[in-house]
């Protein structure tokens, strides 16, 4: 690991002002995927801005939508009560993420911001039709995922906090790499009432909706509906895990168990 | 990657290390035969566990599958495939 630059601002407006000062700098949140990276020598910054000091973290749940800050940790997700009754789909992904080290530190403002392709978050929530909220603006999920680690974030703009419109139901079902954990295909299913929507992760390059899917569910919500629709292979990731075809097939199988999870 | 010898599994984030979570329950048997070669009757056991447990293990999926043809290790995909290819054969 290079030497850097530690800051721990208390106030958003500091780590704004740092941020935008320091050109080679990074925001770290929980550092589950930012320090690995530094001690591998792939990502070597000047400064590192750590939002931990901001107390940025909390859940709060209303009639129509679960709002999460950005500094939650996916354990407090997981285990939070009101949560696990208003969209049980999203506590349980959390409760499913890493390992619980991981899970002790990894938080859901640094996850999408990431946008990992094998994440399991984005999947949720691009299923749940959320909305990310930034210091500067807010931003749908369709249009916040933008490619392989690429958001829609600018620099010096930082995620404060998640809504979460709550569907009538919900359901999660992820393909781990057995060695890390992360999904090798997650598929988060959402029944919104008018409409359903399908959120794949890990089996491309960023994650996707799989709209034939979500128009034959909006008809007849069950895994019936969904088991003879095939998902291109073409662009889908291939490694040592799964070829794209095998992940093409997983979407499938995937999609039919959280659809029979869901609720 | 057998065309550049290159280790694909380069860290734990590829190579499975087994977990508490990954162990099933077993119960333990002992059986003692004493080497006649030695005065101590004594044996190196470091691979005795890679012995019988693949071979088991491999004979079942070739079983439950219908092919000889699985190589180590059997991953999903590996069984994916022979299944693709069994069916394929049965097909034609």
């Amino acid at each position: 690991m290079e030497n850097f630059d530690y800051h721990r601002p208390a106030k958003l407006a500091e780590a704004e002002k740092i941020i935008s000062k320091k050109k080679e700098g990074v925001l770290m949140s929980g550092g589950m995927t930012l320090i690995p990276t530094m001690k591998q020598g792939l990502a070597t910054p000047s400064d590192v801005v750590d939002l931990s000091g901001l107390g940025n973290s909390g859940i709060k749940v209303q009639k129509t939508k679960v709002t999460i800050k950005a500094g939650t940790t996916h354990a407090e997700v997981a285990k939070n009560g009101e949560l696990k009754k208003a969209i049980p789909a999203l506590a349980a992904l959390a409760g499913e993420i890493g390992d619980p080290q991981v899970r002790h530190r990894g938080t859901l403002g640094g996850s999408i911001a990431n946008n990992d392709p094998a994440a399991d978050y984005p999947a949720a929530l691009i299923a749940l039709d959320a909305t990310v909220i930034t210091n500067k603006r807010k931003i749908a999920a369709d249009k916040f995922f933008k490619g392989m680690f690429e958001t829609a974030l600018r620099r010096g703009e930082i995620v404060t906090a998640v809504d979460f419109p709550i569907p009538e139901k919900a359901g999660y079902a992820k393909f781990p790499n057995p060695a890390s954990r992360y999904a090798i295909v997650g598929v988060f299913v959402a029944d919104h009432g008018k409409s359903v929507r399908v959120g794949v992760t890990g089996a491309g390059p960023g994650v996707f909706r799989q709209k034939a899917m979500e128009r034959a569910l909006a008809k007849n919500f069950s895994a019936a509906a969904v088991a003879g629709i095939a998902t291109s292979a073409d662009d889908l990731n291939e490694d040592m895990h799964a070829s794209a075809d095998y992940r093409a097939h997983l979407v499938g199988v995937m999609a039919g168990r959280a659809i029979k999870a869901a609720k | 990657d057998p065309d550049s010898g290159q280790l694909i599994t380069g860290s734990f984030m590829d190579y499975c290390m087994p977990r508490a979570d990954d162990l099933p329950s077993y119960d333990l048997g002992f059986t003692e035969t004493s080497c006649p070669s030695n005065p101590l009757g004594i044996k190196g056991c470091g691979e005795a566990g890679a012995i019988a447990a693949p071979p088991a293990v491999i004979n079942a999926i070739t079983d439950a599958i219908g092919t000889e043809d699985i190589a180590m290790p059997a991953t999903p995909q590996v069984v994916w495939n022979a299944l693709q290819a069994n069916a394929k054969q049965a097909a034609e």
